[in-house]
């Protein structure tokens, strides 16, 4: 089951390009979901036309099973998020801030030092929010997103601007909500290594379109496949003679060759066998598998 | 039950705001300047406070100051300072993810611009008390004020005020809810203000809402026609503004 589904997004704003370019995003229900692209994808811009920030002009949106042009109060009531730069009322204090949200959404008083206590800011007493540090803002900011126990959080980049504590503690936070309590989040980041921490399942958008959804496990196994070794060897004719047509081994010029899907213990096995035939080897250069790797590649594809 | 909510909310919002300071201290300025010119003239003050007219002349003084300028500018920059709290907050995305109708954030909002107006008098009319009973307190030999308070006058005057102040702040809200830049409603109104002392003796100058206040006391001016219900035009343009800014508001594409 999943908690978000949309169909066929198309967005431009004014007469520019579409910067949504049919998106069909599918969030399963008690994931984590990584929405990554570069600056520019649409990531925001789809974001706020999820949450009814910006109209939907063609295209469907379900959230919880829901259409949000028929439910939309109702789907709200279920919905915390934290969009672009973290929105609160700089003369008011912490509490404050959340008392205006908590009267709207009627839910407890008790909440407020609950998430205060949640994102750390249970002592920051009178303090004006406008004075706070740009990691408080963003924790305020997480603390209005969850003060009325949301089913679904959807937050774009939730950890800008925090140091690397912060951010280690606002990954505990979410992860915590998701394996505890159950909520389904959605998240847009561009620290990918910070991603990869957290996410369960991810969706990468490049130019206002989806080019690949679905579990991070699924997304490394697929990549590892694809994986490449080069070889900065001193003569690769004669790396590609020793190597007799083995491993599909393809010469790149005249001191590189490149070989497909090599484990760990092939790539010693090859290097030993050139090293021993007299070509020397002056570097073997494999991409990685991180998320940031694959990413890069999946843009650049 | 919802609008009361979202009205809570706003009014916790406005609360340490630069608009409720302006409030108070707006409400205050003319009673401080008539309170400390009697003040300055003690000589005066025994028959001025023995007088059977003394809050007719106070409410006279305040209101003829108040009505011309400061009124129309407090109106106008409170109504952009308002708008100002969710625009320099970068908050109207947050508000308009909570799971209340459009039409609630809207009517929520702008019950708050008319209760700080309704406050504003309220505090308006506590300073005229004061004009006439703070001289007494300081100064053995003046009397309290002699009349008794009008009250009736009191309320029938402030209401007129407030159905001719409608317009303005309907005007002004509109701009401020939906101009970023709070330099235009700000410029706009206050050259609205200096048009309307010019026009506010001219025979079509009912058409500018801006001059009602001020033509309260040009009532026997022959330039007037008695003809024309200005409690009329102030309700017209106060639901026409009020509509317009509804619709306006309600077919934004963008919401933050």
């Amino acid at each position: 089951m999943n908690i978000l589904e949309t169909n066929g997004l198309y967005h431009q704003y004014g007469r520019e390009e579409h910067v949504i370019n049919g998106l069909n995003l599918c969030v399963p229900q008690g994931s984590i979901y990584g929405f990554l692209g570069p600056n520019g994808a649409g990531k925001t811009t789809t974001l706020r036309i999820i949450l009814g920030l910006i109209k939907c002009e063609v295209g469907q949106i379900h959230i919880f099973g829901k259409s949000l042009a028929h439910n939309r109060e109702v789907i709200l009531k279920n919905i915390g998020s934290l969009i672009d730069s973290p929105s609160f009322y700089g003369h008011l204090t912490a509490a404050e801030n959340l008392q205006v949200f908590q009267r709207i959404y009627q839910c407890q008083r008790s909440r407020i030092n609950e998430v205060l206590e949640v994102v750390g800011l249970a002592r920051t007493g009178n303090k004006k929010a406008g004075r706070f540090s740009l990691g408080m803002k963003q924790r305020l900011g997480i603390a209005i997103a969850l003060l009325h126990n949301p089913r679904f959080l959807i937050l774009d980049e939730p950890t800008n601007g925090l140091d690397p504590n912060g951010m280690i503690e606002i990954r505990e936070v979410l992860l915590n909500l998701n394996r505890q309590q159950g909520i389904s989040i959605l998240v847009s980041s561009h620290i990918l290594a910070e991603m990869e921490k957290l996410v369960s399942h991810v969706g990468i958008v490049n130019k206002g379109q989806l080019i690949y959804e679905g579990s991070l496990g699924h997304l490394m196994n697929e990549r590892q496949q694809g994986l490449q070794t080069i070889w900065e060897t001193s003569d690769s004719v004669k790396a590609m003679e020793i190597l007799d047509g083995r491993y599909n081994a393809k010469k790149l010029d005249e001191s590189r060759l490149v070989i497909n899907e090599l484990n760990r213990l092939e790539v010693s096995f090859v290097n030993r066998n050139l090293v021993e035939a007299g070509v020397s080897v002056y570097e073997i250069n494999s991409n990685n598998k991180d998320l940031e790797s694959i990413f890069i590649n999946l843009i650049g594809d | 039950m919802v609008i009361l909510h979202s009205i809570q909310s706003e009014w916790i919002k406005k609360s340490h705001s630069s608009a409720s300071w302006l409030t108070v201290f707006g409400a205050f300025f003319i009673p401080v300047i008539v309170l400390v010119r009697r003040i300055s003239d003690p000589h005066n003050l025994f028959a001025a406070n023995a007088s059977d007219k003394i809050w007719n002349i106070l409410y006279a003084q305040c209101w003829q100051y108040m009505s011309v300028f400061v009124l129309p500018m407090g109106i106008i920059l409170t109504a952009s300072l308002l708008a100002q709290i969710e625009f320099r907050n970068n908050s109207w995305k947050q508000l308009h993810t909570t799971p209340q109708s459009l039409t609630v954030v809207f009517v929520s909002k702008f019950c708050i611009a008319i209760m700080m107006l309704i406050q504003f008098f309220l505090l308006f009319n506590v300073g005229i008390v004061l004009t006439g009973v703070v001289p007494a307190l300081f100064f053995r030999d003046v009397p309290f004020p002699g009349q008794d308070f009008p009250f009736q006058d009191f309320v029938i005057g402030n209401a007129r005020f407030f159905l001719y102040c409608l317009p303005i702040l309907s005007l002004q809200y509109l701009l401020s809810i939906q101009v970023r830049n709070f330099m235009i409603p700000i410029g706009v109104g206050f050259a609205l203000v200096i048009a309307s002392l010019i026009a506010v003796s001219w025979k079509y100058g009912y058409f500018l809402p801006y001059t009602y206040c001020s033509k309260r006391f040009l009532q026997n001016d022959s330039r007037i026609d008695p003809e024309i219900n200005i409690k009329i035009w102030a309700i017209g343009y106060f639901v026409l503004f009020t509509v317009l800014n509804y619709i306006i508001y309600i077919r934004r594409k963008n919401r933050g």
